[in-house]
């Protein structure tokens, strides 16, 4: 072999050792074994002599994408036969989303108002609303009026979690669900058991999409908003609870905003606004901080003698020949930054 | 070592477990290089500092681990151990909040002591401990204990602290002396709990042990403590010293 030849011979080598290495190796024995022993009818491929001798060892598809959906459904003020028929239903719908590779959430499980009466509202909503917002998919069993349920189904909306809507054919579903301009699919059954193959065949259908939004969705699981918004009020010397003060929102809310990630904090664009004329400053500037004017402002800071109570606290009681030798690492990697942002 | 706030923090030996099995690192001493390539946004880098280290969180670019330049081998490893530590807490924090920083609901000396547990779980892993020291009901490969810092490079201290740690085996020099009024034995180093200290100098007085530990040239002897039987090998180092490896009954099952 010539050198290029090798080149190629390594570089597929790695390739392919990189490509088995995302799935466990017994995964791929056996899906190579069923391959080979139980090919797909239709698939004809002539296979050289002695081929099937040794283990022929392939990927028959490509990964699945873990995908997570929220089940949201009335659990409050229900009689006994009401609720003995969410449950069913929630235990076949948890049985197809099994089928599908997809781990559904269902809040009867942690936060239902009899069995979890302990647990605080706040806390109830908290958990709910980040449930439903870092969700792939929202089933909504539309089957008894539900002010929680309407509730999720705004959070889905505001963070475009699609939603399979499903009820009973007979019954009528309130045109505040029918009519949410979101990606949304009715399942209309008359027997339990059309709901579940019904559910199944919309899974499998609804599935590649799914994929596509968790995959692009990847790039905003990160805290962008709420970490310029904390420097911004740290920044004007203002403390959470004036914040909230200002804004009209509760100091958990901006606590939450200020410490996760932006598509779980999703704040509205009213809030921002709100927010932002608080802080002084634009929307725009919380939503898409300038990298370069906040190393800037860092280094005049700095140039100044006049440090955030954040930087300050971190640094207290390191040696000054430490902190200057800190300083020209931040700088250097800073500098990084500033002439390659897109590493 | 035992994990100060299970509630608080994840458990470090199994945390440490975890990612010298993600690295790939199955034999001492740990390649600290290799864990910390794991992750592509993790550097080390060697400057002039008066402390022996700190993690550099720099944002999306990952962090850096800095450690003094002018520190032994066995302090640098440890240092970035250490720094390995605060750096998969702040991880597992970015995943839950999106925002890296260390647990709020940790004391800070708390996360401290819990990355110096994880330091030494990762450089000198219980498994690897227990297969590298040759240890049964009738002996001690006293060869194995002198050669154990060297095989996990990392210092006498720690390495024998963590013996008696994993293994409840207190390595101990005695130096002895004799003089107009006798033999003097004295144990210089000892590691282990303070109370085995004191069992130890206790029994080094009496003069039937004093007597065996000048005469012969290696020897193993056993005496009743208040924890039970201790079995204790030695081996005259030279004219001055002799190395001790006492071998304390394990907490809850050993006890005669």
């Amino acid at each position: 072999m010539n050198p290029d030849e090798n080149s190629l011979v390594r570089s597929i080598a790695s390739r392919v050792k990189e490509h088995f290495d995302s799935e466990a190796p017994d995964e791929i024995v056996r899906q190579s074994r069923q391959l080979v022993l139980y090919p797909q009818e239709g698939l004809q491929v002539e296979l050289p002599v002695g081929a099937l001798d040794g283990p022929v060892l392939m990927h028959s598809r490509p990964k699945r994408v873990h995908l997570n959906a929220y089940l949201a459904c009335a659990l409050t003020g229900l009689t006994n036969d009401q609720r003995m028929l969410v449950n069913h239903l929630s235990d076949l719908v948890n049985l197809v989303c099994k089928s599908v590779d997809i781990d559904l959430y269902e809040p009867r499980k942690n936060t239902d108002p009899v069995h979890h009466a302990d647990v605080p509202d706040n806390e109830v909503y908290r958990i709910d609303r980040e449930r439903v917002v870092g969700s792939d998919l929202l089933i909504h069993l539309a089957h008894f009026p539900s002010t929680g349920s309407g509730e999720e189904l705004t959070f889905a909306f505001d963070a475009l979690v699609p939603v399979i809507v499903i009820a009973h054919d007979s019954q009528s579903v309130s045109r505040m669900i029918t009519g949410i301009p979101c990606l949304k699919l009715d399942i209309r059954y008359r027997e339990p058991e059309e709901m579940r193959e019904m559910l199944g065949i919309r899974l499998q259908e609804i599935r590649p999409v799914l994929e596509q939004r968790k995959l692009a969705k990847a790039e905003f699981s990160v805290n962008v908003v709420g970490a310029k918004i904390r420097e911004l009020r740290l920044d004007a010397s203002l403390s959470r609870e004036q914040l909230a003060k200002s804004v009209g929102l509760s100091v958990d809310a901006i606590e939450q905003i200020e410490e996760s990630i932006d598509t779980i904090s999703n704040p509205s664009l009213t809030h921002l606004r709100l927010i932002a004329t608080t802080l002084k400053t634009t929307v725009a500037e919380l939503v898409n901080p300038n990298y370069t004017e906040s190393v800037l402002s860092g280094i005049q800071a700095i140039l100044d003698d006049r440090v955030d109570e954040t930087t300050a606290a971190r640094f207290k009681g390191v040696p000054t020949k430490d902190q200057q030798t800190i300083l020209v690492r931040y700088l250097a990697r800073l500098l990084e930054l500033v002439t390659n942002p897109k590493r | 070592m035992m994990n100060p706030s299970p509630n608080k923090l994840p458990n470090s030996a199994r945390t440490a477990e975890r990612l010298l099995d993600r690295a790939g690192v199955l034999i001492p001493p740990i390649d600290l290089s290799k864990v910390v390539s794991t992750w592509p946004n993790l550097t080390v880098v060697e400057e002039e500092l008066e402390r022996s280290g700190y993690l550099l969180s720099i944002g999306e670019l990952g962090a850096e681990i800095l450690v003094n330049v002018s520190d032994k081998e066995e302090r640098k490893r440890f240092t970035i151990a250490h720094e390995l530590g605060h750096w998969v807490l702040g991880l597992a924090l970015k995943k839950k909040t999106g925002h890296f920083s260390q647990p709020k609901n940790a004391h800070y000396a708390e996360i401290e002591r819990w990355c110096d547990g994880f330091a030494t779980n990762l450089l000198m892993p219980e498994s690897m401990i227990r297969t590298s020291i040759l240890l049964s009901e009738d002996t001690v490969d006293l060869e194995s204990l002198t050669h154990g810092p060297s095989i996990f490079k990392v210092s006498e201290h720690a390495f024998f602290l963590r013996i008696w740690e994993v293994l409840r085996l207190q390595v101990a020099l005695v130096s002895i002396a004799t003089g107009t009024s006798g033999v003097l034995v004295h144990a210089e180093k000892s590691f282990g709990d303070p109370q085995v200290q004191i069992a130890l100098e206790n029994m080094l007085k009496r003069s039937d042990i004093a007597s065996q530990l000048l005469c012969s040239p290696s020897f193993s002897f056993s005496w009743v403590s208040n924890d039970g039987r201790v079995k204790c090998f030695g081996r005259r180092i030279n004219i001055d010293y002799v190395l001790l490896a006492l071998k304390w009954p394990d907490k809850a099952t050993d006890v005669e």
